[in-house]
C-alpha cells in the first residue's frame, strides 16, 4: 500500500438507470484511518454508491481505484478479498445458521484453500477471530442461537460482525442502525466507535446523533452528486444541507 | 458437549454398523436384496442431499451421473474387457466429467430455472441413451458378465451374494464418512453458507459459482458410483436410469428423510423403497399412498425425520453444531 495516497478514489463514478442518473459525476477520496459519514435525503445516490464501490452494479461511467488499484468492474468476491467489506441496509444474513457459525463463515472467507477433510473446529485463527467479533459485537453468550431466532437490534449487531470478521481494510456501513430504537441505536454506535478506532470506515446513516458522534468528515449527497464535503461541524451550520434535508427552496 | 455428541456418533455408527454386517447373515434373500439396493439408492440419496441440503441446489439431474456411471462402467466391461477396478473408477470418473460440463453451465442458473435446466439436461442424455441402441441397448439395457473381484492376493465374485453385499457395504459406509466429514470441514461450511445466502456469500468474498460447482462435481462423482455398483449388481443398465424421475426418487427420499442431515436421506431410502417394495404387491396404484406420504412430511415435519429427531436434539440443549 501507498503510505501518502488515498485508500479509496473515485473519478467521474456515474450510474444511470434508465434515464435516471443515480450517481453522477462522483470524485470521491478517502484517506486510510479515517471515518467518513454519506448522508443525504433518500434517493440521493448513498447505497448506489455503495453498490457500485462493491461491484454489485457496473458503474455506467468512471473508475474506482482501491489502494491504487483500479477495481472499477470487479465482481463482488473479487472486491472483498481486495479488503473492502460491507454491511447490508436490508440485514441479509445466514439465517439456518448459529450466531458462531455466520461469524466462522466470514472469518475464513479470505483463505485460499477450504480443506473438506478436517473437521472446521480445526482452523484455530478462524475460531479466535470468531470469538473476537463475537465478544466485539456482544453476542458471545448467544453464539449457538439460530440468527432467525436473534432479535433485530442483535440481527443488526451481527450483519456488522459480519463484514468485520473478514478483517477488512475498509468497512462499509449502510444504515446500520436502520430500525432500530433508540436503545438498540446507542448500543451499536458504541459498537461502532469501538472498532472505528482501528478501522477505515465509511458510513451511510440517517440518525444525526450517531453521525455526529463518529464522523470525522461528512460528505453529503443530494440527486446523485456530493454536494458538500466538510467537518461535522461545519455541516451541521451549513444553509445548503439544511435546505436539502427540508426542502426549503 | 462436544465430546458427548462425537460418542454418541460414534456409538451409534458402531452399532448400525455392526447391523449391516450381520444382517444378511440373518435376512432371507429377498430381505438381503433389497437392503443391498437400499445401500445403494441411500448414497445416491446422500450425493442428491450434499447438492440440494447443503448447498441449496435442487438439481434433477443427479440421474444423469448415475446413468453414466452405470453405462461407463458396463461398457469398459463389455467392449473394453477390462477388470472390475478399472471399470468401476472410469464410470467414476466418466460421471464426474459429465457433472463438471452439466454444473459449468447450470450452476449460474438461479433459482426455479436452475431446477428446469437440470431436468432438461436429464431428458437430453434419457433420450440420448434411448436413441443410441448401439450402444446403450436402449430401453432393453445391456446385460453384463462382471469380472472377478480382487483384493491383493484375494479373488472373490460378486455373484456371490454376500460378497456383493460387502461389496455395496464398504462403498456405502465409505461415501458416507467421507460426506459427513465433507460438511463439518472448512470447505462444507462454504457450502452451508452458499445455502443460506448466496448473496451474502459473495459479499463475505466467496466466488460462488466455483464453490456450486465443486459441490455439483462431487455429488456428480458419488452419483457414478452408486450407478457403477447398481450395475455392478443387478448386471445390468438401460436407458430408464438416466431419466429424471429417477432423481426425482432421490429428491422425495431426501424430503422424507430429512435435508441436509445425510443419515436422512438413508433412512428416506431404506422407508420408501420397503415401503414401495411390499405395497406395490397388493397394490396396483401405490404411488398415491407415497404422494400422500410426501405431502403429509411437507405439512407436518418439513424438516424430515432426522430434522425432527435432531431438532428434539437441540431443544435439549445440545450445540448443533457440536462446537
Amino acid at each position: 500500500m501507498a503510505d501518502s495516497g488515498p485508500l479509496l478514489k473515485t473519478e467521474g463514478l456515474t450510474k444511470s438507470f434508465g434515464g435516471l442518473t443515480a450517481v453522477a459525476d462522483v470524485d470521491f477520496t478517502l484517506s486510510p484511518g479515517e471515518v467518513r459519514a454519506v448522508i443525504g435525503p433518500n434517493g440521493a445516490g448513498k447505497t448506489t454508491f455503495f453498490n457500485l464501490l462493491t461491484g454489485l452494479l457496473p458503474p455506467s461511467a468512471g473508475r474506482i481505484f482501491f489502494r491504487g488499484e483500479d477495481i472499477t468492474n470487479l465482481p463482488p468476491y473479487r472486491v472483498a478479498r481486495k479488503g473492502i467489506s460491507r454491511t447490508l441496509q436490508v440485514t441479509s444474513l445466514f439465517l439456518g445458521l448459529t450466531v458462531f457459525d455466520n461469524v466462522w463463515a466470514a472469518a475464513q472467507s479470505r483463505r485460499r484453500f477450504f480443506n473438506p477433510f478436517i473437521h472446521a473446529s480445526r482452523l484455530r485463527d478462524v475460531d479466535r477471530k470468531t470469538h473476537e467479533v463475537l465478544e466485539l459485537i456482544g453476542l458471545k453468550d448467544k453464539r449457538d442461537e439460530l440468527v432467525s431466532n436473534l432479535s433485530h437490534g442483535d440481527q443488526r449487531l451481527l450483519e456488522i460482525g459480519l463484514a468485520l470478521s473478514t478483517s477488512p481494510s475498509l468497512l462499509l456501513l449502510d444504515e446500520p442502525t436502520a430500525g432500530l430504537g433508540p436503545q438498540e441505536t446507542t448500543e451499536v454506535a458504541r459498537t461502532i466507535k469501538v472498532f472505528a478506532k482501528g478501522t477505515t470506515i465509511i458510513i451511510v446513516e440517517h440518525d444525526m446523533d450517531v453521525v455526529m458522534s463518529l464522523a470525522d468528515t461528512i460528505t453529503v449527497f443530494d440527486q446523485g452528486r456530493i454536494l458538500l464535503e466538510g467537518p461535522p461541524d461545519s455541516i451541521q451550520r451549513s444553509e445548503k444541507v439544511r435546505e436539502v434535508y427540508l426542502g426549503v427552496d | 458437549m462436544s465430546g458427548l455428541r462425537r460418542w454418541g456418533f460414534l456409538l451409534s455408527f458402531a452399532v448400525v454398523l455392526s447391523g449391516l454386517i450381520i444382517a444378511p447373515h440373518v435376512l432371507g434373500t429377498f430381505q438381503r436384496v433389497l437392503l443391498t439396493e437400499i445401500l445403494i439408492w441411500g448414497l445416491f440419496a446422500m450425493a442428491f442431499d450434499l447438492v440440494y441440503g447443503y448447498t441449496g441446489m435442487l438439481s434433477f439431474g443427479q440421474s444423469t451421473f448415475f446413468g453414466f456411471g452405470s453405462y461407463a462402467m458396463t461398457l469398459a466391461i463389455l467392449r473394453g474387457g477390462i477388470g472390475l477396478w478399472p471399470a468401476l473408477l472410469l464410470g467414476i470418473v466418466v460421471a464426474t466429467i459429465m457433472a463438471a460440463l452439466v454444473g459449468f453451465v447450470a450452476v449460474r442458473i438461479k433459482g426455479h430455472y436452475f431446477v428446469i435446466i437440470t431436468v432438461i439436461f436429464s431428458l437430453v442424455f434419457f433420450f440420448w441413451a434411448l436413441n443410441w441402441t448401439w450402444l446403450t441397448g436402449g430401453d432393453d439395457g445391456l446385460s453384463l458378465k462382471v469380472p472377478d473381484l480382487r483384493l491383493g492376493w484375494w479373488k472373490g465374485s460378486l455373484y456371490d451374494p454376500l460378497t456383493n453385499y460387502y461389496f455395496v457395504l464398504a462403498f456405502s459406509v465409505a461415501s458416507f464418512l467421507f460426506l459427513r466429514r465433507l460438511v463439518q470441514s472448512p470447505l462444507g461450511k462454504v457450502f452451508l453458507s452458499i445455502r443460506e445466502n448466496e448473496h451474502r456469500a459473495r459479499l463475505i468474498g466467496y466466488h460462488v459459482d466455483r464453490f456450486k460447482l465443486l459441490a455439483f462435481v462431487i455429488a456428480g462423482a458419488l452419483s457414478g458410483l452408486a450407478g457403477a455398483l447398481y450395475s455392478l449388481t443387478l448386471r445390468y443398465a438401460n436407458a430408464a436410469l438416466m431419466h429424471w424421475t429417477v432423481s426425482g426418487d432421490a429428491v422425495v427420499w431426501t424430503l422424507v428423510g430429512g435435508t441436509g442431515t445425510l443419515v436422512g436421506p438413508i433412512l428416506g431410502t431404506a422407508l420408501l423403497i420397503t415401503f414401495t417394495d411390499y405395497v406395490s404387491a397388493w397394490m396396483e396404484n401405490y404411488k398415491i399412498i407415497i404422494g400422500i406420504l410426501i405431502v403429509v412430511v411437507v405439512l407436518v415435519a418439513p424438516q424430515g425425520i432426522a430434522g425432527v429427531v435432531r431438532q428434539r436434539w437441540m431443544a435439549k440443549g445440545a450445540s448443533p453444531n457440536g462446537r
